[in-house]
């Protein structure tokens, strides 16, 4: 039977993926879930744990193109940073036919460096073996992942949903999920956020953003936000793990909906 | 503590008090050293 409920098409990382069931801990519904029930829509959540923003575009933007009836696209971006390659994967692969292939060099790299405590030479660590690991490495080393790159490349991203949802005549909202850059000590989150800020409103895409960009310009230095500002201590997932819990996905969804009620009245 | 040299994987944590904790306790502590030392890095 089809349904002939209007589609929710929504994209993102971890904050958007069940993350919950991923890390087999207990599960809650997510904010796609949530939403998708108070708009009386049938949810399609193609975001992934991992995601990157190119990702996170392409995903979305190709799922548009296919589905009819749709009644609200949201993209929930991820940091801005993390690279994407996209690999062939061949149609019998049996265990992971995800072609995005996301991470973050600087994490990947650091991950790797913190295992080594574990390998006793002359064992290897399998955290410095693969593509991913010997990529991320070459991207630290030749300073590929800038913070101004990762501006450039992700408000392009943002831009060109905002225009293709707007060309196609398409109700959408954007808004950043995770912080756009990893956490790091207070100082070098200081400087790193200055220099984030510095390339957004230096960016030819200041301006462009309209209200559907919830959040816009995303940091609190330049009068914006994300998703992860909306969070306090209780509603993560606990002090080691700073995912939203069912309480961090209810606050959202009331975000998300007040503001779909707007655009879609 | 388990020890796995014949794969080389061994969790030989040298923090103060980690041998006696708790199987959860121990994956915080891990978990807040990762932490650490990806913010730190």
């Amino acid at each position: 039977m089809f349904s002939k409920r209007k589609k929710l098409i929504i994209s993102g990382c971890s904050y958007t993926d069940n993350y919950a069931r991923q890390e087999k801990i207990e599960g809650f519904p997510i904010w796609g879930e949530l939403l998708a029930e108070k708009l009386d829509m049938e949810l399609i959540n193609v975001g992934s744990c991992g995601y990157g923003n190119k990702a996170i575009y392409h995903t979305i933007i190709e799922t548009m193109l296919k589905t009819k009836n749709i009644g609200l696209v949201i993209s929930m971006w991820s940091e801005w940073q993390r690279v994407c390659p996209f690999v062939d994967v061949p149609e019998n692969e049996p265990v992971n036919r995800e072609p995005w292939r996301s991470f973050l060099p600087e994490r990947e790299v650091l991950d790797a460096e913190w295992h080594d405590q574990f390998y006793k030479p002359p064992m290897k660590n399998p955290k410095k073996q693969g593509v991913k690991y010997e990529l991320a490495k070459v991207i630290r080393d030749k300073h590929l992942d800038s913070i101004r790159g990762g501006v450039v490349q992700s408000l392009g991203y943002m831009f060109a949903f905002q225009s293709i949802c707007e060309n196609m005549e398409i109700p959408y909202l954007q808004i950043q999920g995770c912080l756009p850059l990893m956490g790091k000590n207070l100082l070098l989150n200081k400087m790193n956020y200055n220099e984030l800020a510095r390339h957004i409103v230096n960016s030819p895409y200041v301006a462009k953003f309209k209200n559907t960009f919830i959040g816009w310009p995303v940091n609190s230095r330049i009068g914006g936000y994300s998703f992860d500002d909306l969070l306090e201590d209780e509603h993560r997932l606990s002090e080691e793990d700073s995912h939203p819990n069912k309480r961090g996905h209810e606050i959202v969804t009331e975000v998300l909906y007040d503001n779909s009620k707007k655009i879609l009245s | 503590m388990k020890s796995n040299k014949e794969r080389g994987f061994i969790y030989e944590i040298e923090d103060d008090g980690f041998a006696d904790l708790p199987t959860k306790e121990q994956a915080k502590h891990l978990q807040k050293s990762w932490n650490r030392y990806i913010k730190n890095g």
